[in-house]
């Protein structure tokens, strides 16, 4: 008694299959269900499916199709002494092993790529930094602007705004050196909250301006935000967030369609990522000491930097955590503190015979 | 475990009915009310690695959601974030299906599922990443989409064309590749198509009307830029 093979058949011109059972025999591949015979001299076979993971039989005469994932089927076909099906069988199982090989190749060329591009980002950054020029940090501003949160009531000519300018024109002149020209604006914003776009435009809300107690504490805040564009922390995300490649092809405008949805998606996708940006613990360091270096510089009090952190962690208790977004991504643990109090200790030692430079 | 969609169309919702002791996986976080009886817990479906690989390679989430009838009988309402309908993919015929990334809304029944890598080609450019749910096994899946979902039957040996941002599902017996949309690479840019999939028959390739990332970029246009 000649063995089961379960396949799909698909009449002609259905693309719904039905279960069918399979017999292999002499005179031919015979269907139980339909009561037909295919004669094999009929059949041709190929590798088919997404993935090549099962075998076609087409049937030239009926032009009815079976499809089956049953290796054993094969395995028949190709002793069932019929030259031309024994070819097309033996064909059709090469075809499997080398789609299967051929996606094995797609994938650890695919993987080799991820892994270098990674490895690229990550290794990239500090010589990429070097090379890439300030404008670069404008383009990506430029670009991006559209899609960043816009300040909700930017604020001009108020007391706030010409107070948060002045501060930042005493900080910003203490720098020897800069390539980037700072704009210091308030956004009419409850959240106590202050944040730095690549180019140099800081936004400081009226949420924190009305918290702070005095310039001094406004004067640190903005000086770690001036630290955070130096050191260019807002680039590194984004290139973080898209990936190198797409962050070049974004800036150089290069590649087809760069107007495409995928191009605007990945546009999108970077404004988030500066939008809820995280800087790292190192990059959060460096901006406090650079802050702090400005703070001195400018002759504003370099602990009230630390009073007012620690005063709004005090007021966690009191206030909606909303309002006080600050704090969770600025914690000033003991750690932060001791590193700005002994950065402190070594400026207050060197000036005022040496202006510090960047 | 009996099923339907309701309200098809753009804000269709999947009700199922438990008896005692049934169980099913559901996209997380698809859960819109249940009855009392039932109990859902985070699934890590196909294992920590099958997971892994799902969130990690496939974008899909790392958990989903089983869903069972510990007390007694009831019905709980899913439904997908996006505004758009649900199809229900049979699966009584040993069909195995591909589903796009955060398409896939809940396995109703004895369901493998796995990621599977697509061809370089594909994974570039079909808009399904590199990386594509592979779904089988005994009962039927549903799957969620933007906009309606359009069945399209493939006969054996013809082909079909479908533009990479509206794909949802197809057949596992189907073969496709990309390919230019237009007659040339020059008509297929400026009409704004770009690259399609190409599908070959037999089987069936379900379509979204509506494309998630060319809605995104409509309505950006009309978000107030910075001044």
């Amino acid at each position: 008694m000649s063995e089961d093979f379960k396949a799909r058949l698909f009449e002609v011109d259905a693309a719904e299959a039905k279960v069918v059972t399979l017999q292999l025999s002499a005179q031919g591949l015979y269907i139980k269900e339909i009561d037909a015979n295919l004669n094999l001299d009929d059949l041709t076979i190929e590798a088919a499916g997404h993935a090549g993971d099962r075998f076609k039989i087409i049937c030239g005469k009926s032009g009815r199709v079976l499809i089956t994932h049953d290796d054993k089927l094969l395995e028949q076909l190709t002793q069932s002494g019929s030259t031309a099906i024994t070819k097309l069988a033996d064909q059709a199982k090469k075809n499997v092993t080398q789609r299967h090989s051929r996606f094995k190749r797609y994938w650890l060329t695919v993987s080799a790529i991820s892994a270098l591009l990674l490895l690229a980002t990550v290794l990239a950054m500090d010589p990429l930094e070097g090379a890439l020029v300030a404008s670069i940090d404008n383009k990506l501003e430029a670009k991006v602007a559209d899609f960043l949160p816009k300040p909700k009531n930017e604020e001009k000519d108020t007391v706030q705004s010409k107070r948060i300018k002045k501060i930042g024109q005493r900080l910003v002149a203490q720098l020897d050196k800069c390539p980037y020209t700072f704009h210091f604006q308030t956004n009419k914003d409850p959240e106590i909250n202050a944040f730095a776009f690549p180019a140099g435009s800081i936004y400081v809300n009226t949420g924190l301006i009305d918290a702070a107690q005095s310039d001094d504490e406004l004067a640190g805040v903005m000086a770690h935000e001036i630290g955070h564009v130096l050191h260019r922390d807002v680039l590194r995300a984004a290139v973080r967030r898209v990936g190198l490649l797409s962050f070049i092809t974004i800036i150089t405008g290069a590649g087809a369609g760069s107007e495409t949805a995928d191009n605007m998606a990945n546009m999108l996708s970077m404004a988030e990522g500066l939008e809820s940006l995280n800087y790292s613990r190192k990059q959060e360091t460096a901006a406090d000491i650079e802050g702090i270096k400005l703070v001195t510089l400018a002759d504003y009090k370099g602990e009230a930097f630390i009073d007012f952190f620690q005063r709004l962690e005090a007021d966690k208790m009191t206030k909606d955590n909303a309002v006080l977004a600050i704090i969770s991504s600025h914690p000033m643990n003991k750690e932060r503190i001791a590193t700005i109090k002994a950065e402190l200790e070594k400026l207050r030692k060197q000036l005022p015979t040496k202006k510090i430079t960047n | 475990m009996q099923y339907e969609t309701m309200h098809e169309g753009s804000n269709a919702v999947l009700r199922v009915n438990l008896q005692r002791g049934e169980k099913f996986k559901a996209e997380a976080g698809a859960m819109v009310a249940k009855s009392q009886h039932l109990s859902i817990k985070g699934h890590m479906w196909g294992g920590v690695f099958g997971a892994f690989k799902r969130s990690f390679l496939g974008g899909e989430s790392f958990f989903f959601q089983e869903i069972t009838a510990t007390t007694g009988d009831g019905d709980i309402i899913i439904a997908p974030s996006v505004p758009g309908d649900i199809k229900i993919l049979p699966m009584r015929n040993s069909e195995d299906y591909y589903i796009q990334n955060g398409c896939m809304l809940a396995g109703l029944g004895d369901i493998e599922m796995d990621t599977r890598v697509q061809k370089l080609t594909a994974g570039v450019f079909s808009g399904a990443g590199f990386f594509v749910l592979h779904v089988r096994g005994h009962g039927e899946v549903a799957v969620a989409a933007f906009g309606a979902i359009m069945e399209i039957p493939i006969p054996a040996g013809k082909e079909y064309i479908v533009d990479n941002g509206h794909v949802v599902a197809w057949s596992g017996d189907l073969e496709y590749q990309i390919v230019k949309a237009g007659a040339n690479w020059i008509s297929s840019f400026t009409s704004g198509e770009g690259l399609a999939c190409k599908f070959t028959g037999p089987g069936k390739v379900w379509i979204q009307t509506r494309n998630p990332k060319g809605f995104g970029a409509w309505v950006r246009r009309f978000v107030p830029s910075r001044g």
